[in-house]
C-alpha cells in the first residue's frame, strides 16, 4: 500500500518536472539551406515550404490562416502556412511553464514574460545573420531595432505598430484623444471658447440652461468623460493623463527625469474646476461608477453636449450610430481645457514599442522559415500585401499609393466583419507596420464619424519615446508598488471628484502623496527614471 | 496478515472497484499539485519552473502580512462575509419554512422557481443591472424621486460605506432561493407523524415549526453552517470585480480581489499562492474551531 502511493507521488513528480530542458540554443541552429545576402530577402530564393504554429495571446483574435485571400497570397509567396493558436495568459503561462512552446509567440509589449525573452526565443539578429540578413538591412525600421537592442546585443521581439521619429516627421499618425461637442448645440452657444476654465464652465452653464433634449427626452448633460473602467486605456476616465495632455502638463523635468504630473499646479488647477463643474451638477453624476454600455447608451442618444474622450478608437459605433440619425447634431472635435500658463497640447500617439511583440521561440521546428516569414511581414512589400492584396488583383498604385479596387474598398467600409473573413487584410496584423499603413490610407481609414476628431489630433500629436516600456521592466517589488499606488490613485481621484471643496482636494491630494510616500514611490522613480536613461540612450 | 489482506481484498473488489478511481483522481487532480504550494516559498517563473526558481523563505509571506492595506482588505472580507453568513444564513432556513408552509401546490412550485432563478444568472450579467438600477437616472433613485422620499439623487455605488450592504443584499438576493433547497429537502424528510403528534398535542402552527421542523432539520442547518465558516474568507471575486469602482475600493477590495489585483495581474504568481496558503489555514482553523463548538453546543458536527 504505502509502496504504492510513494510510487504514484514519484510519477507525478516526474511529470511534473518534465519539459523543463531540452530547449535549443542559438548556437545549436541547423546551416541555411540557401545562399542568403542582405540584399535580396531569402523567402525569394528559398522555395521550401513549412507549417508553422504561431501563438496569439489575445482570446479574442479568431481568426483562420488560408480562408482568406490576404493569407493565401502570403503562403504562395514564402511557402509558409500558419496554424494560429489562440489564448490568453492562462494558456500562455502554462505553455512557458511546460516547455511546450509553439514556432511563433505573439503577446502584449507589457506582458511579464517579455522580461524573460532570452528563456525562451532566439534572438532575431541571431536568426537574420544566419538565415535572412535582409531584415536586418532593409525590412526593418532602424530604429526599431535599435530601441529594441537589449543589454546583451540582442534584439529577442519584434513590435508591430511601432511608430518611429522619422514615422512622426512623415505625417499620418493620429492621436487618440479628443473633447467631443454636439455640433448643434455648440453652434447654437456661438462656438464659445472652452479653453480656459472660465469659459469652459460658462459653456456647460449655458449648455445646461438650453435644456435641450436627448432622443431618450432627457435633459441633455453638460459634460461626461470616458468611463472609469478596465476595459478603458485610461483607468480613471481622463484623469491618469488626457487631462493632463490636454493641459500640455509635461512628461519630463528640463533635466530628463521622471515628472510627477499629478501633482502639477496647472494639472491641480484642472481638477477644480472639474470638481466645481461636479459641484454644480454640470458633469454626468454616474462619472466614477458608470459601464462602458451606460456610456455607449448615452452617445448613442446624444445625451452628452460634450465629450471628453481618452479612447476615440472606442468610440466608433455609438458615434457612427448618433451621427447616422442626426448628421447636423454629430459629435466633433473642438480645442477642449488648455493650460492656464501657456504650454501646448500634446498628445501621444503609438509609441517606438508599439503594440505586441513576436518572438520565434527556441523549440521552433523550422527557424529558417519562420525567420523568413518575419522579415516578410515586417518588410514594406509583405505590408502591401497584408494591408492591399496583390497589385493589379486587388489593388492599384495611384499617385505612388496603393489604392483597394472600388468594390473592396466598399465591402471593407460596409461590412468590416465580412471583409475580414473573406479578404482579411490588415488582419494578420502581427507585424504590421500601422505607421506605413496610415501615411497609405490617409484619413480615409477611419470610420466616417471619427474621421473630424482624428484629422484634429494630427496637429498635436508628438512621440514620447523617452516613457517607452516604462514600467515593463520595474522590479518585483516596484511593480508591487506602482499596482497600489495606481490603485490609490484611482481612490484619490474619486474623492476629489466628490469633493465639496477646494481644501478637500488637497487634502486627498495630500494623503494621496503620503501612501505613495509609504509605499516605495521614491524606488519606484528611482527606477523609472533609470529605464527613461535607457530609452534616451537607445534613442541617440 | 498478508493472506487476510488479500482475501478481504478480493471479498469486496466491486466496492474496491468503485472506490479507487475516485482515490487516484483525488491524489493526481488535489494532492499532487499541492505541491505547487512550494511557489509561495520561491520568487517563481513560469519558465525556470519549481526546480529552477529562486527559494526567498518566508518574503512573500511578509510582503503582504506587512502590508497596511492587507489589513483594510481583511476587514472587508471578513466584514462582506459575516454579514453574508448572520443576515444570509437564518434567511435562507426561515424562506424554506415558509415555502413549505404554502399549502396551495402550484404557488408554492411559482415561489420556489422565482426564488432561485437568479441563481443562475452570472454576476457578470447582474452587475450590469444592479449598476444601472443603482444609477443616478436608475431604478431606485427614480422611485425614491417620484416618492419625494429625497430630493437628490444619490449615488448608491460610489458611497464607500454602502458597498458592504449592496454586496450583502445582492447576493442574498441571488442566492437566498438556491439556498432553500436542501432544507426542503430535509424538511420533506421529516415524518408527517410527528406534525399529526403535536397537533393533537395542540402545538399551533409556530410551536409545531420550533419543536418538530428545526430538530429535524438540525443536522442539515449544523452543516450548511460549518460549510460556510469554512469560506468566509471567500468573498465571492466575480460579485467584487463587477460591483467595484474607484470611489467604493476602500470598502470592496476583498482577500480574492487583492490577490488578483496585485499577484496574477502582474504575473507575481509566488504572492499569490502566499496569500491564497494564508487564507487556507485560517479558514480551516475557524473550520475546526466552529466544529469543535457546535459539538459542544448542539452535540451535532461534520467530524
Amino acid at each position: 500500500m504505502k509502496k504504492s502511493i510513494i510510487l504514484l507521488t514519484l510519477v507525478a513528480l516526474v511529470v511534473l518536472l518534465a519539459g523543463c530542458g531540452g530547449k535549443k540554443t542559438s548556437e545549436e541552429l541547423p546551416d541555411s539551406t540557401i545562399k542568403v545576402n542582405g540584399d535580396t530577402p531569402s523567402w525569394k530564393n528559398d522555395k521550401a515550404t513549412a507549417e508553422l504554429d504561431w501563438y496569439i495571446n489575445f482570446d479574442w483574435f479568431a481568426q483562420t490562416w488560408g480562408n482568406d485571400v490576404s493569407s493565401k497570397y502570403i503562403t504562395k509567396d514564402t511557402g509558409v502556412s500558419i496554424s494560429y493558436l489562440g489564448g490568453s495568459d492562462d494558456k500562455l503561462n502554462t505553455m512557458m511553464a511546460s516547455g511546450d512552446l509553439p514556432d511563433i509567440i505573439t503577446m502584449d509589449g507589457n506582458n511579464p514574460f517579455v522580461k524573460d525573452a532570452d528563456k525562451f526565443a532566439i534572438p532575431l539578429d541571431v536568426l537574420a545573420k544566419k538565415y535572412d540578413p535582409y531584415f536586418l538591412d532593409k525590412a526593418a525600421k532602424p530604429e526599431t531595432l535599435k530601441f529594441f537592442t537589449r543589454d546583451d546585443g540582442h534584439i529577442y521581439g519584434y513590435p508591430n505598430f511601432s511608430n518611429t521619429k522619422s514615422d512622426y516627421e512623415k505625417g499620418g499618425i493620429y492621436g487618440n484623444q479628443a473633447f467631443l461637442v454636439r455640433k448643434d448645440i455648440y453652434e447654437q452657444l456661438g462656438k464659445p471658447d472652452m479653453t480656459t476654465p472660465e469659459g469652459f464652465i460658462s459653456a456647460l452653464e449655458a449648455a445646461q440652461k438650453l435644456g435641450t433634449k436627448d432622443e431618450l427626452g432627457k435633459t441633455v448633460i453638460p459634460i461626461g468623460v470616458s468611463p472609469f473602467t478596465e476595459e478603458n486605456p485610461e483607468k480613471n476616465g481622463v484623469f491618469n493623463r488626457t487631462l493632463a495632455d490636454f493641459i500640455g502638463v509635461p512628461m519630463l523635468t528640463k533635466d530628463g527625469k521622471y515628472y510627477d504630473r499629478y501633482t502639477d499646479a496647472d494639472f491641480q488647477k484642472w481638477l477644480k474646476v472639474f470638481v466645481d463643474a461636479r459641484q454644480k451638477g454640470l458633469a454626468d453624476r454616474d462619472m466614477i461608477t458608470m459601464t462602458k454600455d451606460d456610456k455607449d447608451a448615452r452617445l448613442t442618444n446624444g445625451s452628452y453636449f460634450a465629450y471628453f474622450a481618452s479612447d476615440l478608437n472606442g468610440e466608433p459605433d455609438p458615434l457612427s450610430v448618433w451621427g447616422k440619425e442626426h448628421p447636423d447634431k454629430e459629435y466633433i472635435a473642438v480645442n477642449g481645457p488648455a493650460s492656464t500658463i501657456g504650454n501646448k497640447t500634446v498628445l501621444p500617439g503609438t509609441s517606438i514599442e508599439g503594440w505586441t511583440q513576436t518572438f520565434i521561440t527556441k523549440n521552433a521546428k523550422n527557424p529558417q522559415k519562420a525567420m523568413e516569414l518575419v522579415t516578410y511581414l515586417v518588410s514594406e512589400y509583405g505590408n502591401n500585401v497584408m494591408n492591399f492584396g496583390r497589385e493589379g488583383e486587388t489593388y492599384t498604385i495611384k499617385d505612388g499609393k496603393p489604392v483597394l479596387n472600388p468594390d473592396l474598398l466598399e465591402f471593407k467600409q460596409t461590412d468590416p466583419a465580412g471583409f475580414e473573413k473573406k479578404v482579411g487584410l490588415t488582419t494578420h496584423l502581427w507585424l504590421q507596420d500601422s505607421a506605413l499603413l496610415s501615411r497609405q490610407m490617409g484619413i480615409s481609414q477611419f470610420p466616417k464619424a471619427l474621421q473630424q476628431p482624428k484629422k484634429w489630433t494630427q496637429d498635436y500629436v508628438a512621440p514620447q519615446f523617452e516613457l517607452a516600456s516604462l514600467d515593463v521592466y520595474l522590479s518585483k517589488e516596484s511593480s508591487r508598488n506602482k499596482e497600489k499606488i495606481d490603485q490609490n490613485w484611482a481612490q484619490t481621484i474619486a474623492k476629489i471628484l466628490d469633493a465639496k471643496s477646494d481644501s478637500e482636494v488637497d487634502q486627498a491630494m495630500n494623503e494621496f502623496i503620503q501612501y505613495r510616500k509609504d509605499n516605495g514611490y521614491d524606488k519606484l522613480v528611482e527606477e523609472r527614471n533609470n529605464q527613461i536613461a535607457a530609452n534616451v540612450k537607445k534613442l541617440q | 496478515m498478508k493472506s487476510t489482506f488479500k482475501h478481504k481484498f478480493l471479498s469486496q473488489w466491486e466496492l474496491q472497484v468503485m472506490v479507487w478511481p475516485s482515490i487516484i483522481l483525488m491524489i493526481v487532480f488535489s494532492f499532487v499539485p499541492m505541491f505547487g504550494l512550494t511557489i509561495a516559498f520561491q520568487d517563481y517563473s513560469p519558465l525556470s519552473g519549481f526546480a529552477g526558481s529562486e527559494f526567498v523563505g518566508l518574503d512573500n509571506f511578509k510582503a503582504f502580512l506587512g502590508d497596511k492595506d492587507f489589513y483594510t482588505v481583511l476587514t472587508n472580507t471578513l466584514g462582506i462575509s459575516l454579514m453574508k453568513l448572520l443576515i444570509g444564513f437564518p434567511l435562507e432556513i426561515v424562506l424554506a419554512i415558509l415555502i413549505n408552509q404554502i399549502r396551495l401546490g402550484l404557488f408554492k412550485k411559482f415561489t420556489q422557481t422565482v426564488s432561485y432563478l437568479p441563481h443562475f444568472l452570472s454576476w457578470v450579467i447582474l452587475g450590469g443591472m444592479i449598476t444601472s438600477w443603482l444609477g443616478s437616472t436608475g431604478l431606485l433613485n427614480s422611485f425614491l424621486l417620484s416618492t419625494h422620499l429625497i430630493s437628490e439623487p444619490l449615488s448608491f455605488l460610489s458611497n464607500a460605506n454602502a458597498y458592504w450592504w449592496i454586496a450583502t443584499l445582492s447576493d442574498i438576493w441571488k442566492e437566498v432561493g438556491w439556498g432553500t433547497i436542501l432544507y426542503l429537502a430535509a424538511i420533506t424528510g421529516i415524518d408527517p407523524s410527528l406534525y399529526e403528534a403535536a397537533k393533537v398535542d395542540g402545538a399551533k402552527i409556530l410551536k409545531r415549526i420550533w419543536y418538530v421542523t428545526l430538530p429535524g432539520i438540525k443536522n442539515i442547518i449544523v452543516l450548511m453552517f460549518l460549510l460556510r465558516v469554512g469560506s468566509i474568507l471567500g468573498a465571492n471575486l466575480d460579485q467584487t470585480l463587477v460591483l467595484q469602482n474607484s470611489s467604493n475600493m476602500l470598502r470592496s477590495e476583498v482577500i480574492d480581489s487583492y490577490v488578483y489585483h496585485l499577484g496574477l495581474a502582474q504575473g507575481d504568481f509566488s504572492f499569490a499562492t502566499a496569500v491564497g496558503i494564508f487564507s487556507s489555514v485560517v479558514s480551516v482553523t475557524l473550520l475546526l474551531v466552529a466544529n469543535f463548538l457546535t459539538k459542544k453546543l448542539s452535540d451535532s458536527s461534520i467530524f
